[in-house]
Order: C-alpha cells, then sequence, then structure tokens
C-alpha cells in the first residue's frame, strides 16, 4: 500500500466514521497494512498526514490521533526486532490495540468491547478486500 | 563502542521523535484555539457530507427499526414517506433553518416556563454518546440541551466547540453526572439519586434503599448543579438492589432516541 492510496483511504474512512460507521473502525487496520508496506523513516509524514486527516474530518483537536498513529509506528518498530510483527495475527492484535488507545483517547465514552469488536470486523472486510493473492483488488503491500 | 551505538540509536529514533513533537505542538496550538481556521476550512466540506451521510444512515435504518417496532403499515409508509422527503430536499431545508428553528421554537414552548429563553441548533450527526450540532452562537460549557413538545426533555450538557462544530454529551455519556428526582406515576416525588452516563447506557444511582423506585417511574432534572429544574430525563426501566447495601441503582430507559432528533434547543436563560 502507498502512501497516497493510505492517504485516500484515511479520507474515506475518517468521512464515513461516525455518520455511518462507528467513530473508531477502520484506522488500526489501515495503519498496520501501511506500516507493514512500509519502512519507518519512509512511512512518517505519511502516518502523520492520516492522523491529521483523522481529526480535522472527525472535528477533533489536530495532534490527537497522529501521536496515537506515531506511538504505533514506534512501538512497531521497535518490537519487530525481537518478534515477526508482520504476521497476520500481530497485525490484527496492533489493529485492536491502535483503535482501543484511539478510542479511549479520542473518544471516551466508547466502550472498549464494541471497538475491539468493529476492529474484528473491519479487519475482515479489509482483509476480504485488500490482501495481496487472496484479495480482490490486489494490492501490492511492498 | 557502547556510546556509538547508543548514539547511533538516538540518530535512527531522531525522525520519528520530531515527528511526536510536530504533534504535540499542533495539538497545543489547536487546545488554544489557534488552528481554527483549519477546522473552519474544512467544516465547510465536512458538515454538509457528515450531515447528509447521517441522514443516509437514519434511512438505512429505518427498516431495521420499523421491523422492531409495532407500528401499523400506514403510519410506516407516512415514515418511510417522510425519510424521502426529507432526503429529496436536503438543499433547500438547508436554505430554510431558521424558519424551521422558529416553528420548533414554537412547538417547544408548551408547560416549559415562559421566562426561559432557547437557542436552536441543528444536529449534524450523532455518535459515541456525542452529538454534533452547528448553532449560529456559542453557548456557554455545561448549558443544557433539551428538546421536546409536550414536555423538556433533557438531551445533554454542551462539552465543547471545534471549528463549528458544537459538542453535546448526551445523558449516556461517560462523563455525564446529573442530580435528578424520581416521581411515580401520580407526579409524587419518591427519591432523589444520580444519572451517571456508561457509555452507550445510563443508571439511576446513589439511591437510598429506603427510598421508593418503581419500573416506569419518571427521572427528572433537580434543578442541582446550575441546571434547570422538571426536564424529562427517562424511565426507571429495572431496579437493582443489592443486599445489605445502603443505596440502590436502576437502569433507565432515555425519553428520546438521540437517532431521530434533528434539532436540540440551547437553554441559555431559565
Amino acid at each position: 500500500m502507498n502512501t497516497k492510496l493510505f492517504l485516500v483511504l484515511s479520507i474515506v474512512v475518517s468521512f464515513l466514521q461516525g455518520p455511518l460507521l462507528p467513530p473508531v473502525f477502520m484506522e488500526g487496520v489501515l495503519l498496520v497494512a501501511y506500516l507493514s508496506a512500509n519502512k519507518e523513516t519512509k512511512s512518517l509524514p505519511g502516518v502523520l498526514a492520516s492522523g491529521l486527516i483523522f481529526d480535522l474530518l472527525q472535528s477533533q483537536h489536530l495532534g490527537l490521533s497522529s501521536l496515537v498513529f506515531l506511538g504505533a509506528t514506534f512501538l512497531i518498530s521497535l518490537l519487530e526486532e525481537h518478534i515477526p510483527v508482520y504476521k497476520a495475527l500481530s497485525l490484527g492484535v496492533f489493529a485492536i490495540l491502535i483503535n482501543i488507545v484511539r478510542a479511549k483517547i479520542v473518544f471516551p465514552s466508547l466502550t472498549l468491547p464494541s471497538v475491539a469488536i468493529s476492529t474484528v470486523v473491519a479487519l475482515v472486510i479489509f482483509t476480504a478486500l485488500l490482501l495481496p493473492a487472496k484479495g480482490w483488488l490486489k494490492i501490492k503491500f511492498s | 563502542m557502547l556510546q556509538f551505538l547508543k548514539m547511533q540509536t538516538f540518530a535512527k529514533r531522531t525522525p520519528i521523535i520530531l515527528y511526536f513533537f510536530l504533534s504535540i505542538l499542533l495539538l497545543f496550538l489547536d487546545k488554544r484555539g489557534l488552528l481554527d481556521i483549519f477546522h473552519r476550512s474544512s467544516q465547510v466540506l465536512t458538515i454538509p457530507v457528515n450531515t447528509q451521510v447521517y441522514k443516509l444512515k437514519k434511512f438505512l435504518l429505518l427498516p431495521v427499526q420499523t421491523l422492531t417496532l409495532k407500528i401499523d403499515k400506514d403510519k410506516k409508509i407516512q415514515e418511510l414517506e417522510t425519510q424521502k422527503a426529507d432526503l429529496l430536499s436536503g438543499m433547500s431545508r438547508l436554505q430554510s433553518i431558521e424558519a424551521e428553528n422558529s416553528k420548533l421554537r414554537r412547538l417547544l414552548g408548551a408547560n416549559i416556563p415562559s421566562n426561559w429563553q432557547f437557542e436552536p441548533a441543528r444536529i449534524v450527526s450523532y455518535s459515541a454518546d456525542v452529538i454534533s450540532v452547528i448553532s449560529a452562537s456559542t453557548p456557554e460549557k455545561k448549558v443544557v440541551a433539551i428538546t421536546g413538545e409536550n414536555k423538556g426533555i433533557f438531551v445533554g450538557l454542551y462539552q465543547e466547540m471545534v471549528g463549528q462544530t458544537l459538542k453535546i454529551a448526551t445523558t449516556s455519556n461517560k462523563e455525564t453526572r446529573i442530580e435528578v428526582v424520581v416521581k411515580n406515576s401520580l407526579g409524587f416525588k419518591t427519591a432523589t439519586g444520580l444519572i451517571i452516563g456508561e457509555g452507550g447506557k445510563m443508571v439511576l444511582d446513589q439511591v437510598l434503599t429506603n427510598e421508593q423506585i418503581n419500573r416506569n417511574d419518571v427521572i427528572l432534572t433537580s434543578g442541582e448543579g446550575n441546571l434547570p429544574p422538571d426536564l424529562l430525563i427517562g424511565t426507571v426501566s429495572k431496579v437493582i438492589k443489592l443486599d445489605g447495601q445502603t443505596l440502590q441503582k436502576a437502569e433507565v430507559t432515555p425519553a428520546v432516541d438521540f437517532d431521530k432528533l434533528d434539532y436540540v434547543f440551547f437553554v441559555t436563560k431559565f
């Protein structure tokens, strides 16, 4: 997934999240998919921009989501030296964690189980649509 | 050697540290309202889009709601036609907001003290126990938002303004704490307590066990905490009594379905 596609998906998703979908839904999945395809240093501008897009289009204070996303990027880059973070299971866990942390910080009224369930739903949808070889769109990840 | 490795690790981490600082700086500036121009500019696009998407959600949910509610066929058709008309006349409705507001304000007048003053606000979206509205003026913090025709119904408390969107924490929001009175079907006060939002639901708490609360009792604002009195919050749906406890609780059904609201009114004077 390249940066342009990541940012376009961020815009589309942030428009739908809130009025139509749960306010925290796809961002964790999008972010881990983007990070799995790009090196940390190369992905930082995209991660920051995506966070700002989410904050701006969901009428939240600018920088909140960026901090969460950058924190996740930092954590993944630290862990990748020690554990295989780019396995499907690890990515799923990271996606759920990112959504839970963002929900806790940006939308405190959301209950954690509902965030976790919605992330799993998003993960299933995303996997069906985008995973290379299996998915319909066949987007290159690296 | 060790120092060289440490320096190398620090150099490797420098970009992400810079990005962290940039985010914190943006957050700091935005909290102080210095980036409001960005919110206002983006909301020129997001408010109409969010309004349309929210209406689409209501339209999509309508069949599910009609299945769950036992409404007669004529009423179903009437509601569907109203929804359809709402979607088709979206743009023209935006232009006639002022006229609609004054009509709704007249409707709201019933059974509410005549000295109360209101400021209308149009709902943009509702999610995560927060209602986003736009209004011609900005109320003070913690101002009450209400709706209703025959009785004033408590909707929530104004939280903050982001760009031109005002955020209202509904009764089920985790930050909500309201002092209330409970009245029975005869209209007599039977208990006092606290409405606490639990994220998606609300409970009546801090009620002494020697006070009477029953199913279908109504819950109204007490007037304490600088809130207007006698606004309907909901009805008791289930009483929870714990053995040996001095306090009892109750689950509460809200008096209003937030998903069905189009407008709310800030009570600016009471």
